[in-house]
């Protein structure tokens, strides 16, 4: 006999991988999701879609509000038209992000082909919950495409320089967003069950050090399990000590803290981790998930929702960001991710 | 291999069962087996009916009559037995059959029962089952018989609705017969019935259980269907043993207490500095118990029968005291004995509504106004049956058992909900999951309210439902006749519970009843809304009382403060059985008194007086407790830390200048998070930086003018001359101010000019790093446009107040002018009190 509950059906199955830099042509009838944001690899996957002969079909330009003026709109509608496509567009704001993922799915829904969601310029909440709105419709999860960036600012040595420019490492961890908006709370990833039981957050440390602070002064959480991030790639080791230190995970004392070690990039170790800490503690806590990681750990807090409703989801929502140079350079590769076997798996309901 | 052919139902339909007095007519087709059919047969002269199994006599064996004794050779009532059998022989119609009657039970198959109820199958009902069959399985081993096609098929869920006692019971039919035209091979009882339960299970949804719905799951799942599945008992000794099976179900409950026991007691204070907010302790009963300290200003009113909205600094013990005194934890810590137990106290921790009414607005339609009310009922209500079916249990088992089924009858009618099909009718748990169930109902209702043509398809539970709840239990349960019930709603706070949810929900909490009282902490003063969406607005000291700790603090005698603190943190110093000190005095010492006035004037001589002891520590402390104990613990810290204490030999064990320095940069570091804080985190630095600098300054150049001896004039706080008219953006600051406690605000303060204004009082400890002294005597007077300048621009505040020099009409005398140049070209007036 076989496993039982919906998580031990997760676990065991096999995971399907990241594909990289897979062959893709889209046809009329289909459709790309993407956001136009300011980052070079935001429009990689739909250059190199219109590069190798895609052609008419369908693009949703998620348009996120407030509108950062760098973002590569231009560019996207340029793309668009060199492929005789069509631009869709939907915004979203990120200070109401409730239902972006069923109003995306709306979208695909009208298609005849089939879908394609390029996470690469997409916030991480919104990446959960186009994954979560396709489990709970019961309807197939788009195909996830993925672009790396070559270089993540920032450097270690201005990570060193900042955290000896003040005595506080918190202080000074402004690298990517000038503070936090709020800790934000969609209804559709927010759960009723285990009313009254102490809080577990599971977090995943990131250079916005005022994203763990928002958490650490909004949630008042009773145990904390951070899932240290690691970059794919051997230069970039170092962030992970990096993070640990920017964010103060060891002010969190040990009782109460756990952390574990996962992929940036394969996401399949990220919701092993979350499958095994639900295992652990879902059956006395209310376990409570931060998507501060990576895109790809996104993808993965976005299946472990899906699959189980007692998860309640929480994001810190940045205020605004600062001088878009300082976001990722590049690109270095393309990746695709197709989980829609993982909802098959753990059947219909 | 191809199913065996069956009789031809035509054939019998509307006939009379053969052999039968009183004239059975074949009715209908009830279900086809595998080697027969079964319908049903009714008598109109009886009004009677029965089961009747038709089998074509070629496919049994010669001994088929043995095998159906088996059935009716089984005690209990759970086998479905035969009441009669015999031939059914029309060769003209080709009918060579046998008829076995039986009892008609009312009801689907399990198999049936699960198809139409994946997901929604409640642990209750997998345990219900589970015993029953249990029982067979035992009755059938003692007379030796095998059922031997015991799938869910053949185990019929039989409807009782109506029952006082049971909606549902499990019956066993269909025991294997032997068919002649079929290799037919017997199953072992006990391993079909794993599977069995394991489809059962699967039709379960995890997610949606309680904690300990969770618990019995994973012990079904873990370990009862494998012990099914095992033949060997040499290697579970539960192996093959219905009844060794049945009493550990029986264990499950008191196996569960005893986990949650162990998870709350298995943490314990590895520093006396660990575990510094409520929510860090989690569940941990035992740690609360070793913390708390029944010498919390304010607990007095906490416990007295009204409404009460709680307020203070983050880290005053708001949660503590709550969860301290809820029913919930006196049991877990065995300190609920009736005695003592004056009221039934709830907690709940609106995080709860905050996940599910998020940025709450008030909906268009008013239809949907009560969903949120409909949450926090049946979560209230959910909550409060659950503690009490574990209290009256314990200390009033009798009188529990002879009125719960009246209560869950009284309860389910006043709620509009019945129990469901395949629940026990009269008693708590159902009720408990059905109240669970109206949670996810109300909060899905929530999801869609701006759908258009949204509707609202079932009744909502108003604001009247909880309190005649409350009274409905206060009168049908002695225990309760005068014990009302409390329900404690923590972090009530705005604006992660939106001002339109208090206003909406305050329709209940505001209610004033004597089976039941509201107490509400809340952030701050400003984090509350005192009204509610019908346009009432609640008046503190008649509708509630409110108590805000951070001012309790501030007005108590060094008398009362200390004692607390000393309590505090003699509890945690002395939870650690071989910490090095085990009292305050001894860790920090008394500093000699000096008074207000002489530190003051060393102040503006230019030396920086060194606090320590433990008046300084009860002086700094507005009530945020938690910053105490963490600056004791930075003290110690910088001390060496327990090794440091240990080998310490001077009195105080942490020498003075330590304390000193710690105290200097805890402010520090206060300042250096608040301007993290989201939103106006620099601007709420520089207010409160802007008016520490100018009451410094006033300190060094001016005297107080309502002392003989013209003493610096010593302000830590703020007062208005006239009531104040912000604008909404200093508003805005102003609330944020108070909402992180930089300033304590006193709504009754009363101004030199006889006016009703508040007060704000500086946060205690951010008085050191601005140079001030603890005297309460002076104050900062300002103009409502002073305070605007201050909120909005307080750098230009700063500029214009600040003191650079004596004022030149200032004789040393009153300074009631304030007649510096900047002040001229301001004149707010800066009048002590």
């Amino acid at each position: 006999m076989g496993a039982i509950r919906i998580d031990e059906r997760l676990a065991a199955a096999c995971k399907p991988s990241v594909l990289r830099e897979p062959e893709l042509i889209l046809q009329a009838d289909d459709l790309l999701v993407l956001c136009a944001g300011f980052e070079e690899r935001s429009v990689a996957w739909l250059r190199r879609l219109v590069q190798s002969g895609s052609r008419r079909f369908s693009v949703l330009v998620c348009e996120y509000h407030p509108a950062v003026p760098q973002n590569r709109g231009g560019e996207v509608r340029a793309l668009i038209a060199e492929a005789d496509g069509r631009l869709l567009s939907m915004p979203y704001s990120r200070e109401e992000p409730a239902g972006a993922g069923e109003r995306v799915l709306e979208a695909a829904r009208g298609m005849r082909g089939r879908t394609w969601v390029d996470i690469s310029g997409m916030s991480r909440l919104l990446i959960v919950q186009i994954v979560v709105a396709a489990f709970e419709a019961r309807m197939t999860v788009p195909t996830l495409l993925y672009a790396e960036a070559a270089a993540y600012p920032p450097s270690q040595s201005d990570v060193e320089t900042a955290a000896q420019g003040g005595d506080d490492p918190v202080d000074t961890a402004l690298f990517l967003s000038s503070g936090v908006f709020e800790v934000t709370i969609v209804p559709e990833l927010s759960s009723v069950a285990m009313q009254g039981q102490p809080i577990r957050l599971v977090a995943f440390p990131s250079f916005n050090a005022h994203q763990m602070l928002a958490l650490r002064s909004e949630i008042q959480a009773s145990y904390w399990t951070f899932v240290n991030g690691v970059p794919p790639s051997e230069r970039n080791r170092w962030r992970m000590e990096a993070l640990r230190q920017l964010n103060r995970v060891d002010s969190i004392p040990l009782p109460v803290r756990e952390e574990f070690e996962a992929s940036t990039l394969r996401y399949e170790e990220t919701l092993g981790v979350l499958l095994s800490v639900y295992a652990a503690h879902g059956s006395l806590e209310r376990i409570l998930v931060a998507p501060t990681g990576s895109k790809m750990q996104s993808v993965a807090v976005g299946v472990f929702r899906g699959a189980l409703s007692d998860v309640q989801i929480v994001y810190p929502t940045p205020r605004a960001f600062l001088n878009p140079s300082r976001f990722t350079l590049g690109v270095e590769a393309l990746y695709s991710l197709d989980v829609e076997p993982l909802r098959l798996e753990i059947g219909p309901g | 291999m191809p199913r065996p052919v069956l009789p031809n139902k035509d054939l019998f339909i509307g006939r009379s069962v053969p052999g039968l007095p009183n004239n059975y007519v074949i009715r209908r087709l009830l279900d086809n087996g595998t080697v027969g059919s079964v319908f049903l047969a009714s008598s109109d002269e009886t009004k009677h009916e029965i089961a009747c199994k038709i089998i074509e006599r070629r496919r049994l064996t010669p001994t088929w009559q043995t095998e159906v004794h088996r059935a009716n050779s089984v005690g209990g009532a759970a086998v479905v037995k035969f009441t009669s059998f015999g031939a059914w022989s029309e060769p003209e119609n080709g009918i060579d059959c046998v008829v076995l009657c039986s009892e008609y039970v009312r009801g689907v198959s399990l198999r049936s029962y699960f198809n139409a109820n994946k997901g929604g199958i409640s642990v209750e009902f997998a345990l219900a089952m589970l015993r029953e069959v249990l029982e067979f399985l035992h009755l059938a081993s003692q007379t030796a018989i095998q059922h031997r096609d015991l799938h869910a098929g053949n185990i019929l869920v039989e409807d009782r609705s109506g029952s006082l006692t049971a909606t549902y019971a499990f019956r066993i039919t269909d025991f294997g017969v032997t068919s002649a035209d079929s290799a037919t091979v017997f199953r072992d009882d006990l391993e079909q019935f794993g599977t069995v339960l394991h489809h059962c299970l699967e039709c379960i949804d995890y997610t949606h259980l309680s904690p300990r719905d969770k618990f019995v799951f994973n012990v079904l799942k873990g370990e009862i269907v494998p012990t099914l599945a095992e033949k060997d008992p040499t290697r579970n000794p539960l192996a093959r043993n219905p009844a060794e099976i049945f009493k550990r179900l029986q264990t499950l409950d008191r196996e569960f207490q005893r986990q949650e026991q162990a998870q709350s007691t298995g943490r314990h204070l590895t520093s006396p500095f660990d575990y510094l907010s409520c929510e860090q302790m989690g569940d941990s009963h035992g740690l609360l118990q070793v913390l708390y300290s029944d010498l919390f200003l304010g607990l007095p009113l906490i416990q007295s029968r009204n409404n009460l909205v709680l307020t203070g600094p983050r880290g005053c013990g708001k949660s503590t005291v709550f969860r301290s005194v809820s029913l919930r934890h006196r049991t877990n810590i065995d300190q609920d004995a009736p005695s003592t137990t004056a009221y039934v106290a709830v907690y709940y921790r609106c995080d709860d509504l905050y996940f599910i009414f998020p940025r709450y607005s008030i909906p268009q339609a008013s239809e949907f106004f009560d969903i949120p009310l409909h949450f926090v009922t049946a979560s209230l209500l959910s909550d409060l049956l659950n503690v009490l079916a574990l209290w009256l249990g314990k200390h009033f088992p009798e009188q529990f058992s002879a009125c719960q089924s009246g209560v869950v009858a009284g309860l389910s009618k006043l709620l509009e909900i019945s129990p469901p099909f395949g629940s026990p009718s009269g008693e708590f748990p159902w009720l408990i999951d059905a109240l669970l169930g109206e949670r996810v109902h109300a909060a899905k209702a929530h999801r869609y309210v701006d759908n258009p043509g949204q509707k609202v398809t079932r009744r909502l539970f108003g604001p009247d439902v909880l309190i005649k709840a409350c009274e409905l239990l206060r009168d049908s349960v002695p225990a309760l006749a005068d014990r009302p019930v409390y329900f404690l709603i923590d972090d009530y706070s705005s604006p992660k519970i939106t001002i339109d949810l208090q206003r909406n929900l305050n329709r209940l909490f505001m209610q004033r009843n004597s089976a039941c009282f509201f107490k509400m902490s809340t952030e701050s003063p400003v984090s509350y809304t005192p009204e509610d969406l019908d346009g009432k607005h609640y008046v503190e000291s008649r509708e509630f009382t409110l108590l805000n700790l951070g001012l309790d603090f501030l007005r108590a005698d060094i008398e009362k403060k200390l004692p607390f603190l000393e309590d505090v943190l003699r509890k945690r110093l002395n939870a650690i059985p071989e910490y090095p000190v085990k009292e305050l005095l001894e860790l920090i010492g008394d500093a000699p008194e000096s008074s207000h006035n002489s530190v003051a004037l060393s102040i503006r001589e230019g030396k920086k007086p060194i606090l320590w002891g433990r008046q300084a520590l009860a002086s700094l402390c507005s009530g945020d407790i938690h910053y105490v104990i963490q600056l004791v613990g930075k003290m110690v810290a910088a001390s060496g830390g327990t090794a440091g204490l240990a080998s310490s030999q001077s009195r105080p064990r942490i020498p003075p200048e330590v304390q000193n320095k710690a105290i200097h940069d805890e402010a520090g570091a206060f300042l250096r998070n608040l301007r993290s804080i989201v939103k106006h985190g620099e601007r709420l630095v520089d207010v409160v930086s802007a008016f520490g600098n100018v009451a410094a300054s006033y300190l060094k150049f001016k005297n107080s003018k309502n002392e003989d001896g013209r003493p610096p004039h010593q302000a830590s706080r703020i007062e208005p001359h006239e009531p104040l008219r912000l604008t909404e953006a200093a508003r805005e600051v102003y609330n944020e101010l108070l909402r992180y406690s930089v300033f304590i605000e006193d709504v009754r303060g009363k101004s030199r000019r006889g006016k009703v204004v508040p007060r704000l009082y500086l946060r205690r400890f951010l008085i050191p790093h601005f140079n001030l002294t603890f005297s309460t005597r002076d104050s900062l007077g300002l103009e409502a446009e002073a305070v605007e300048l201050l909120l909005m621009a307080p750098n230009e505040f700063e500029t214009r107040m600040r003191l650079k020099a004596i004022p030149k009409d200032d004789d040393g005398g009153d300074g009631g002018g304030g007649t510096a140049v900047d002040q001229m070209a301001f004149p707010f007036g800066d009048e002590g009190i």
